[in-house]
């Protein structure tokens, strides 16, 4: 059991204080799956630090890493780290090897691959055979040489893979990090890194090792990280050392730490850690993954971080959750195998059939009758070597130029693809490119697409791009309907469009003029005062570093709006209005969480009046709003507006506040904010009591822009009958959001929106929809699933996978939002293996990559800073819009050439080998014969093919009858399209022809649309609380660099 | 498990940041071969293109058919079977009386009478049943470069020869089984004359084998010494014949490897029936048929053994046309393809007619 584990550890570890706290929970808590808030609890305990683990949701990652770890045994063996001293045990270098091969090892290992191929096994035999002499009627080296060739080949491809692996790997071995070695801060490569070095890091550099921190530049050994590459979640992580150690900065400090780090062995499992740090002369203090920084992940926004190393290398968690590529073969491989398979049982009976005949012939021909044979112990009378000798005889039957002629033909597809200039992304220089030649032609039969979100169908950029102050927007309004037309298939935009920035010279004027300048001031400010931005002053300007994305850009926004926030101190917010500043006194964060989804300051304005300023999601903005509040309708169907271009909604409003009222409340709030019990929903309920009577500002629209031909993209995919599934760990919120933009969920469709937190509520639910579905389930319906993690780690579990497999097939679009790495390759995985289907999985992260692995074929989308999805992908491409052409055109063709060849190349050994025997006839006879044969041979398939392309054409044929014919098929298409199904090539040429929307009305167990694509990213319960972090910062003096 | 490998680019993907313009763009190029816009063209069978093809087709084939099969029937051929199997035959004795150490010839003489005169150069074959030229051991069982006049293979004749190659501790020339089993019988053709002359018809045995073989692939030990003879000392005759190599014919230039019965006989046949070329009458001058109606006797010197076989020995004449012997298969062939094709094409043509402009505008418009 998994907390029994941790409870046993921390036991050994001879934390006798905690133990019977723990003992405690240990009994309350029976249920296994709650270890990790139980985790999260102690933790809490430990640091005596406000709890906020409570209520809220979280990542599902954590509840699976603990059911792993169930699975996992108890192998990790505690270990003990001396600061400031040599180890006593040896522990992995951080050198990190991802080769398949070393010099020695590269021959037996590279054979044994090879020969464990059927068909190399099998032409290995053969070529064994030949050098029996006189079993073999062909020559020794028909066989040995062209294998040879063929190895030899193979071998120099997975030389030069390897050796680029050697390279990478060297490259990372090599890069430089600051470690603290006898008594000076040196500059050493990565693979030097050992346990128990004390390690600095700055800005933006990634983190060579695992390590628990120390210090850093941030107030309270604050630090953030990006941990895109370990589980995708875009939105920085804030990490904090010790209050122990946080003070422990200089050079000389550090070199003064001495003592004992303890913490468990080297495991898998990314969101867990447990130490003990024994400092000299100190009280033991707890660690937890709170206090780690992994390997992978990259500091930002931060000077500098010291930490003590724990795990390197192999050991560290990025590389203990490293998993081999698989090796993926496509389904005509597959297939191909099969028919190699039967060939080789034909070839079988075929050998044993003539050697009877052989036999009976022997015993015919007697060695006496045939005196001019002369047989006398020849071994050609004996049945067996005659069996073999056949086998040698036919072998050809089993291509053998099949394999190579196929990895040639692969080879020069994979080539076009890399050649093809549409799929050329010049803003990054990245041209498409295959890694893998083998599955090009599965590329032609995706059936399921798996998408990642951020980074694949959006670029990760926002922007504030639009607004609605007192009933008027402002911002750019870009039309919307512009289709692409048929011809400009090819000639996608390379560059997406510019206008990022809010740009609307009437908001500038009116903030003057207008009569609703008080209110546009008003909102400017909220936008400059309310979030948990902390600006950094750099020599050019501000930086602003944010959590959230969200909150930086509508922070950006403001200050090109000329509310310039400038400065934070831990009691108050300095902004910049229109050239003038002014210090906001900071009274109280009332912080962000998904269940309040909005976000309040009460501030003391430069003028001394109180005031509450909250921004959120429209419907509990809506709901809070006073009698008097204006401009309610307008700005509803503004939001409306902005919803419907997929824009992230916030609506801003404010009150003021009664001076007695708000001591009042102050006083409440400091008594809750000390209960112990379910502080975190007292204290949202504490908030309620000041978030009421909102007067309603306006709202933002920021766009989380797509990248260009996204909902294109995904328009003809749809059309080309491919599911799109989007698998993201984002939120909901904004994954519906992201669903709309990109117009995978249209607003004709129903939403089934599926949030359970038990096994037996999740069943409840799913049968329930299934139910509601009756007949049509299993087709495809208007419909479209929301699954998050939680939930979905209930309906993957056996039991109640067909059901949930049988809902999502139903629906036309599927988002997963909240899905763990680990999660994602199990749903690509449950439907590859329950739907007899090709899946396709795109992504950019490292955690795309389980997915990108499991699925049929895997598409990492390169060029970003993260190579690790292209590094395990099966073919790379620049933008998700280039996917249309890989698998329309690149996929389709390559299916069509490729099975063509295999077949060609059957017929033709069939043909050469088995005709083998007939001699050709010599003079006019011969070349007469030249010409009838093909004509008596083609003769039937003309005659067929003529006569069904004239009873009846298929649109393919007609539309190709008509290009022959230099006539515009496009009204052929037209007219084709309103009545008859159209086959997948025709879809590619009628993309002009857009399916009116069903309106076909839903049940009223189907949710339907919920609020207006409001979106907010933000980190919450975190280490460190929002408010907390707030203010912890003082951006007026300088920070401690070391 | 959690999936997520790792890989050495991941860490330094902005590290890597090239100097402007210093790299060449990895712009693909924008040629009409890696954009795949080369020219193709792929035949979209219509009944409106197929049709014509099928016509002609058949209009073709049909003429060549018939003048194949006109031809092929024109060629005069004649068979007899010599081989002895029933007792009224006249090689009756000679086939049960065989021994292969008999010192004595035994003879015998098949009369035949040819109904048509043979006009032309009339070819003679002789035809041997149920013989397995074609065995795998027994084809391989010859020594190529022995029989191209390699001195050293003429001593030491090549594994594949075995057990013909060597004989009482002496090579075999040529080894082998394919000539240890040479065809040995003689034939010899007679004109009887009505007014009651018995003439012997000259039988050329030169321009029977071709001519690479005869001058390329096979050739004398010591092409330039006059003595075949004491080329080919040391070596011993295959078993089973009566003379050894050198002795085969008087005419030095159709001796030893290069005898041209000899040439025929190694270029093994691929069926277990089969004939070889054995002589060739030449037209005589003048309006006079080379093989005139009348009767004919030929005279076998009955050598070889097929009854252990159960094989036949048949001789063939023949005369040739520009197609080489009688096959009327061709002509039966290209006749029925041709005629295949003009049925299809009228019936192609029905369908054209009846539903092609139907189609074209109630497929659209429906």
């Amino acid at each position: 059991m998994y907390f029994n584990r941790r409870a046993k550890k921390i036991h050994t570890e001879g934390e006798q204080l905690v133990l019977t706290t723990l003992r405690l929970e240990a009994s309350d808590l029976q249920d296994p799956g709650q270890g990790t808030t139980l985790s999260a609890r102690l933790t809490d305990r430990f640091d005596k630090r406000p709890a906020c683990s409570s209520g809220g949701y979280r990542k599902a990652d954590d509840e699976m890493s603990g059911t792993t770890s169930q699975a996992d045994p108890v192998d990790a063996t505690a270990r003990s780290v001396l600061l400031n001293g040599t180890q006593t045990t040896k522990f992995c270098d951080n050198h990190v090897s991802t080769t398949k091969y070393g010099v020695l090892t590269f021959l037996p290992r590279f054979l044994y691959e090879q020969i464990r191929r059927a068909a190399n096994a099998f032409f290995l035999f053969i070529a064994l055979m030949q050098q029996i002499p006189d079993v073999s009627p062909t020559g020794r080296y028909t066989t040995l040489v062209p294998l040879i060739f063929i190895l030899t080949v193979a071998g120099i491809k997975e030389i030069i893979e390897d050796y680029k692996r050697h390279k990478a790997d060297n490259t990372v071995n090599n890069k430089t990090t600051i470690v603290l070695r006898s008594g000076a801060w040196q500059t050493i490569i990565w693979k030097q890194v050992a346990v128990g070095d004390i390690v600095k890091v700055t800005n933006g550099q990634h983190l060579p090792a695992d390590m628990v921190i120390v210090s850093s530049s941030e107030p309270q050994a604050m630090c953030y990280t990006e941990t895109s590459n370990l589980d995708g979640e875009t939105n920085l992580k804030i990490r904090q050392g010790l209050s122990l150690t946080a003070t422990y900065q200089t050079l000389e400090d550090l070199i003064g730490l001495s003592g004992r780090l303890e913490c468990e062995g080297p495991n898998r499992h990314l969101y867990d850690f447990t130490g003990t740090l024994r400092l000299e002369n100190q009280n033991p203090a707890p660690l937890g993954p709170d206090q780690v920084l992994l390997r992978g992940a990259q500091l930002r926004n931060t000077q500098w971080v010291v930490g003590i190393i724990v795990y390197t290398g192999h050991d560290s968690k990025l590389m203990q959750n490293s998993t081999k590529a698989p090796l993926k073969r496509s389904n005509v491989e597959r297939v191909t195998n099969m028919q190699i398979l039967v060939l080789f049982c034909i070839l079988l009976v075929m050998a044993l059939i003539s050697s009877v005949g052989a036999a009976i012939w022997n015993k015919q021909h007697t060695e006496e009758s045939c005196w001019y044979l002369n047989r006398a112990d020849d071994i050609s009378t004996n049945f067996a070597y005659n069996l073999l000798t056949f086998i040698i005889l036919y072998n050809n039957l089993i291509p053998i130029s099949l394999l190579v002629t196929l990895e040639v033909v692969k080879f020069t597809q994979a080539l076009f693809i890399n050649w093809d200039m549409e799929m050329y992304y010049a803003e990054t220089d990245t041209p498409a490119m295959a890694r893998t030649s083998n599955l090009n032609e599965e590329l032609g039969q995706v059936k399921y697409l798996f998408s990642d979100k951020t980074g694949t169908l959006t670029c990760n950029i926002m922007h504030f791009k639009k607004c609605t102050i007192a009933g008027l927007t402002y911002g750019h309004f870009p039309d919307l309907d512009c289709d692409r037309s048929m011809d400009d298939f090819s000639t996608l935009p390379a560059s997406p469009n510019n206008s990022t920035e809010f740009d609307d010279p009437t908001l500038v004027q009116n903030i003057e003029t207008h009569s609703t300048s008080p209110q546009i001031c008003e909102f400017l400010t909220v936008m400059a005062v309310c979030h948990t931005v902390v600006p950094e002053r750099e020599e050019n300007g501000i930086i602003y570093q944010a959590s959230s994305p969200d909150e930086g850009a509508l922070v950006k926004g403001a200050k090109g709006l000329g509310f310039v926030f400038t400065a934070r101190t831990p009691r108050s917010v300095i902004i910049e209005a229109r050239g003038k500043e002014m210090s906001y006194e900071l009274l109280n964060v009332l912080e962000f969480s998904s269940n309040r989804k909005r976000m309040s300051v009460v501030v003391r304005t430069p003028t001394g009046r109180l005031r509450l300023y909250c921004k959120g999601a429209d419907n509990v903005i809506f709901e809070r709003l006073t009698e008097a509040s204006q401009y309610k309708e307008l700005t509803m169907a503004h939001l409306e507006e902005f919803a419907t271009e997929g824009l992230r909604t916030l609506c801003f409003a404010y009150v003021d506040l009664e001076e007695e009222a708000y001591q009042e409340w102050l006083k409440e709030y400091t008594i809750i904010s000390t209960v112990l019990k379910d502080r975190a929903q007292k204290l949202e309920e504490c908030y309620e009591l000041l978030e009421k009577n909102l007067l309603l500002l306006g709202a933002t629209a920021i766009e989380d822009r797509l990248q260009a031909g996204v909902p294109e993209t995904i328009a003809t995919l749809m059309k080309a009958d491919i599911k799109i599934w989007v698998l993201t760990g984002d939120k909901q919120e904004t994954a519906i959001n992201i669903g709309y933009s990109c117009r995978l969920i249209t607003h004709g469709m129903s939403l089934i929106i599926v949030n359970e937190d038990s096994l037996d509520a999740t069943r409840a639910k799913l049968t329930a929809h299934c139910s509601s579905l009756g007949d049509s389930l299993g087709k495809e319906n208007e419909l479209a699933l929301i699954i998050d993690g939680q939930t979905l780690k209930y309906a993957l579990s056996f039991e109640l996978r067909q059901a949930f497999l049988d809902l999502a097939l139903s629906c036309k679009a599927v988002i997963c939002c909240r899905v763990s790495p680990l999660q994602k390759s199990e749903i690509v995985d449950m439907v590859k293996k329950h739907v007899k289907a090709i899946t396709l999985a795109i992504g950019d992260g490292a955690n795309d990559v389980g997915m990108i692995q499991t699925a049929h074929v895997g598409v990492g989308i390169s060029g970003n800073e993260g190579m690790q999805a292209t590094n395990s992908s099966d073919y790379s491409i620049a933008q998700f819009c280039y996917l249309e052409k890989l698998l329309l055109v690149h996929g389709a063709w390559s299916y069509n050439r490729v099975t063509k060849c295999i077949l060609y190349c059957f017929y033709k050994n069939v043909v050469l080998y088995i005709i083998e025997a007939g001699r050709v006839m010599q003079c006019w006879y011969f070349w007469l014969g030249l010409i009838l044969v093909p004509a008596a041979c083609l003769l039937k398939d003309f005659a067929w093919i003529a006569t069904r392309r004239t009873v009846r054409k298929s649109l393919l044929e007609e539309v190709q009858e008509l290009e022959a014919r230099a006539v515009d098929p496009g009204a052929a298409v037209l007219r084709d399209a309103s009545g008859r199904s159209l086959n997948e090539r025709a879809h590619l040429l009628t993309r002009v022809f857009r399916k009116a929307p069903s309106t076909v009305g839903r049940s009223n167990s189907v949710q339907q649309t919920v609020s207006h694509g409001y979106a907010f990213s933000q980190e919450e319960h975190g280490v460190v609380s929002q408010s907390e972090m707030v203010r912890s910062y003082d951006t007026t003096r300088e920070r401690p660099s070391l | 498990m959690m999936a997520s490998s790792y890989t050495a680019k991941e860490e330094d993907g902005h590290i890597t940041v090239s100097g402007p313009g210093a790299l060449r763009s990895r712009k693909p190029e924008n040629t009409a071969f890696k954009q795949q816009r080369l020219p193709a063209w792929q035949p979209i069978l219509t009944a409106g293109t197929v049709l014509p093809a099928f016509f002609i087709i058949g209009l073709l084939f049909i003429p060549i058919g018939i003048g194949l099969f006109v031809t092929s029937n024109n060629i005069k051929e004649f068979e007899i079977d010599y081989t002895g199997v029933d007792a009224s035959s006249p090689c009756y004795n000679c086939s049960q009386s065989f021994s292969w150490n008999s010192s004595r010839p035994c003879t015998c003489s098949i009369p035949f009478y040819l109904e048509q005169p043979y006009e032309s150069n009339v070819y003679v074959y002789y035809g041997l049943s149920n013989f397995y030229q074609n065995h795998r051991r027994y084809v391989k069982s010859r020594d190529d470069s022995q029989l191209n006049g390699d001195p050293k293979s003429l001593m030491e004749p090549s594994k594949e020869c075995e057990p013909y190659a060597f004989h009482e501790n002496k090579p075999i020339a040529p080894c082998g089984a394919i000539a240890n089993s040479m065809f040995n019988d003689t034939l010899e053709l007679f004109y009887n004359d009505p007014n009651g002359t018995k003439v012997q018809i000259l039988l050329n045995t030169t321009g029977i084998a071709w001519w690479t073989d005869k001058h390329v692939k096979f050739g004398n030990p010591g092409r330039n010494s006059p003595n075949l003879t004491a080329a080919f000392q040391g070596t011993t005759k295959p078993i089973n014949w009566r003379r050894p190599v050198f002795d085969l014919d008087a005419d030095e230039a159709n001796n030893g490897f290069i005898n041209e019965d000899f040439i025929v006989w190694m270029r093994t046949a691929a069926l277990p029936t089969f004939r070889k070329l054995y002589r060739i009458i030449n037209k005589k001058s003048g309006m006079v048929p080379t093989l005139p109606r009348g009767n004919y006797s030929l005279e076998v010197v009955y050598n070889y053994p097929v009854r252990s076989f159960e094989g036949r020995k048949r001789m063939i004449l023949s005369t040739i046309s520009w197609m080489g012997g009688k096959n009327p298969f061709l002509g039966i062939a290209y006749i029925t393809v041709g005629s295949v094709c003009f049925f299809l094409g009228v019936v192609l043509l029905l369908i054209h007619h009846k539903c092609g402009n139907r189609n074209n505008n109630a497929d659209i418009s429906n």
